[in-house]
């Protein structure tokens, strides 16, 4: 079995009544790349704060290359790298200066430096403009620094926090790319963060959805969406009716069926209406065993039960819709 | 990792950052300068803080005359000289100055008669409390003068009571042949010699003297210029507006997320703020070295004979505004507050440590301000000719400000 350099066990965040990240655990293998997929809010920042030493948990404990976070701080950050979601440069020193100021403090000095500054500014692509200020990159440049500077001291563990977010297509690929040959070629371990269903799927080799500061899956890409059976059918119907579903779950080709909260659920009434458009739509969720055979019985059924059809979804099997499916709401909801 | 190494890196990039800010520059280091210049020039550049007056002389007689000379010859009146007491009234009224000094027709011979005289003292109701000081600084100038005149007005007396007194007839001693005119001056003459020579060895070398002393047995080295009180005052005074500065930029820091990231380094917290610190103190330092040094040239203001308690006053100001500026700075929690706040509390401490105005009296609560101290060790020092012995006060006060504020703003400091 890998050996892990990250373990979290039980990790609890709050802020007086609220609760960013409740008892959240996983582990990271050494030379993986493992994915925290979830929406704005979801407590992916948390986690990251929490595991860097940034924040203390308020519950539970994290290992880092058998060292724990709390009481070893300072040996644990100086074998992690962190690139946080905010742009966390000065902007009017140059990429180089910036990059500089962080490897200094780690205690990079001399010739070591100047070598290491410039090799991960190669790595991210920004040698030549490294001399400019930071104020004058587009966002997507800002990103690739804000990564160098999180190489500068080779960490074994680098924390990524959605890298991505305000990037231009080149910098985009710029970046993934320099994620994949950091893992291949140098074994480094990456948490990644992000809200995009693609960059997980393509870069990590296991995939945590987290929502509303709980786990709420963790398996390779391919598995979670393999859970998804043949794909999910959303159809759109006048009414939340409990004999329709279970007709709808008893049809060969159909895996389960449930109704999804509408939008607003929790909200006063009369909110739930406007989310809904006040029509009383009903979204029957419908998990497929094959999706071509699941839709043709379902209309077959609908036409028979003379059911009207508001709308129909077909999704693409997909971690979007394993979050879809475990959540009942969209990742950039 | 070498804390130190750490400390001289976030400094390096600190002066870099803050080297952006050149408006906030112009602020420390010229604007200073500037209000020096202008205080200077409204105040007048000849002596200690001065009480605008004027005068009016309706006195024919040599007494008036006495008194005018005197007043002229006392330092801390600015007076100007009028014809009449009712432009006196009227510019007084309108609040041009504080008092007019009105010396009344007839006060030569009044003062020799049983009724006396009196000298006027015209006051603007709004500044009642200040004119007060003018009516001590008049009765110490004519102190000398009207003991003269009560001299001269006890022999009169006296020598037109002796026959009664005596129990002789004038008539007698004039068939005697003495002339009482030329006897009554030679008596007047001889006792207000012996009298007002006797006066004046009280006044120079009395029996119970009253001395002006600072606290640590100072001696004057010469009358404090307006430049005594400006120079330590707008330096102290812009040098916390480093406040404002530090607080820009540890908000930006806070807000871009640059705090966080720093803090997933190996680096701690008092390693962190002093080197974000240390550069304020230093650029405090030498902005109080150029507006001293600019001062002394422009204005001939005299640095004092004590450098190194000068300069060991330079780097405990620096430090206390170092210190205030980073617990301020860390204390910021918004851009409004970032904003206002530091501004705010820098004109509201030079208000109340005296450092806007020269005052002749400071309130008691002057002395809770790190500006009171350092502006009284640097006055201690220029005007008062001081020692390091006679500032180690004001440098403990500043470093023990220095080091607590420093000490809270790293217990309150939170990177996130």
């Amino acid at each position: 079995m890998p050996a892990s350099i990250l373990e979290a066990h039980n990790l609890v965040k709050k802020y007086g009544d609220l609760v960013a990240v409740n008892d959240v655990s996983f582990a990271i293998e050494e030379g993986e790349i493992f994915g925290l997929l979830g929406p704005n809010g979801a407590g992916k920042s948390t986690t990251i704060s929490m595991l860097s030493g940034l924040l203390p948990p308020t519950a539970g404990k994290a290992i880092i290359a058998g060292l724990d976070v709390v009481r070893e701080t300072a040996k644990v950050k100086q074998i992690i790298g962190v690139a946080p979601q905010e742009l966390a440069l000065y902007p009017t020193l140059t990429g180089r200066e910036n990059v500089r100021f962080f490897g200094e403090l780690y205690g990079l000095r001399g010739k070591a430096l100047i070598e290491r500054v410039d090799e991960v500014l190669g790595y991210v692509g920004m040698l030549e403009r490294a001399n400019d200020r930071v104020q004058t990159y587009s966002g997507g440049m800002k990103r690739r620094i804000n990564l160098a500077a999180a190489l500068v001291n080779h960490p074994r563990l680098l924390f990524l926090d959605e890298p991505t977010v305000g990037v231009d297509p080149q910098s985009r690929n710029h970046i993934f790319e320099s994620v994949e040959r950091l893992n291949r070629e140098q074994g480094v371990s990456i948490l990644y963060t992000t809200h995009y269903m693609e960059e997980a799927e393509r870069l990590c080799h296991r995939v945590g959805i987290i929502d509303r500061g709980r786990l709420i899956a963790l398996n390779t890409p391919r598995r979670l969406i393999e859970s998804l059976g043949g794909g999910v059918i959303q159809l759109g119907l006048p009414g939340a009716d409990e004999s329709v579903r279970s007709a709808v779950a008893a049809l060969p080709a159909v895996r389960a069926a449930s109704f999804l909260a509408p939008e607003g659920a929790g909200l006063p009434e009369a909110d739930q209406t406007s989310a809904t458009g006040g029509q009383g739509k009903a979204i029957l969720k419908i998990e497929a065993l094959h999706s071509n055979e699941a839709l043709l019985q379902v209309l077959h059924y609908c036409n028979e039960a003379q059911l009207q059809i508001l709308s129909l979804d077909l999704l693409e099997p997909n971690l979007e819709t394993v979050f879809l499916n475990l959540t009942g709401k969209s990742l950039r909801d | 990792m070498n804390a130190l190494q750490q400390i001289w890196t976030v400094m390096r990039k600190e002066i870099k950052v803050a080297a952006e800010f050149r408006g906030q520059w112009l602020n420390v280091f010229f604007t200073p300068l500037a209000f020096i210049a202008v205080m200077g020039m409204t105040f007048g550049d000849g002596g200690a803080p001065t009480a605008a007056v004027y005068l009016v002389n309706e006195d024919e007689g040599r007494l008036g005359r006495q008194i005018v000379s005197a007043l002229r010859n006392e330092p801390t009146l600015d007076l100007e000289i009028l014809s009449g007491r009712s432009e006196a009234d009227r510019l007084v009224g309108e609040g041009r100055r504080m008092a007019a000094i009105v010396i009344p027709s007839g006060l030569s011979e009044a003062v020799l008669t049983e009724q006396g005289g009196a000298i006027e003292v015209i006051v603007d109701p709004a500044q009642e409390q200040s004119a007060g000081v003018v009516l001590g600084q008049v009765q110490a100038a004519t102190a000398p003068m009207l003991i003269d005149a009560e001299v001269e007005r006890g022999v009169r007396t006296a020598f037109n009571t002796a026959p009664e007194t005596f129990g002789f007839e004038t008539t007698d001693l004039k068939a005697l042949g003495v002339d009482l005119e030329t006897v009554e001056r030679f008596l007047t003459a001889a006792i207000q010699g012996v009298v007002s020579s006797q006066v004046q060895d009280a006044i120079d070398d009395p029996l119970v003297r009253i001395e002006l002393k600072p606290a640590s047995d100072v001696a004057l080295r010469q009358a404090p210029t307006i430049f005594d009180y400006l120079t330590p005052g707008y330096s102290v005074f812009f040098a916390f507006f480093l406040m404002g500065l530090m607080a820009e930029i540890i908000y930006e820091e806070r807000v871009g997320g640059a705090l966080r990231r720093i803090f997933t380094l190996p680096i701690g917290k008092t390693s962190f703020l002093l080197g974000k610190m240390l550069p304020y103190a230093l650029i405090a330092m030498l902005q109080i070295i150029v507006v001293f040094s600019v001062s002394s040239l422009l204005f001939n203001f005299d640095l004092g004979d004590a450098p190194l308690a000068f300069a060991l006053l330079v780097v405990a100001t620096g430090l206390t505004v170092g210190g205030l500026s980073i617990l301020v700075a860390v204390l910021i929690r918004s851009e409004g507050q970032a904003n206002s706040i530091p501004s705010l509390l820098a004109v509201v401490l030079a208000a109340v440590s005296g450092a806007l105005f020269p005052s002749i009296q400071l309130p008691a609560l002057a002395q809770l301000t790190p500006h009171y101290w350092a502006i009284q060790g640097f006055l201690t020092i220029t005007a008062l000719g001081g020692g390091l012995t006679d500032v180690a006060l004001h440098l403990c006060v500043l470093l023990t400000v220095a080091v607590t504020t420093f000490a809270v703003a790293v217990w309150r400091f939170q990177p996130t």
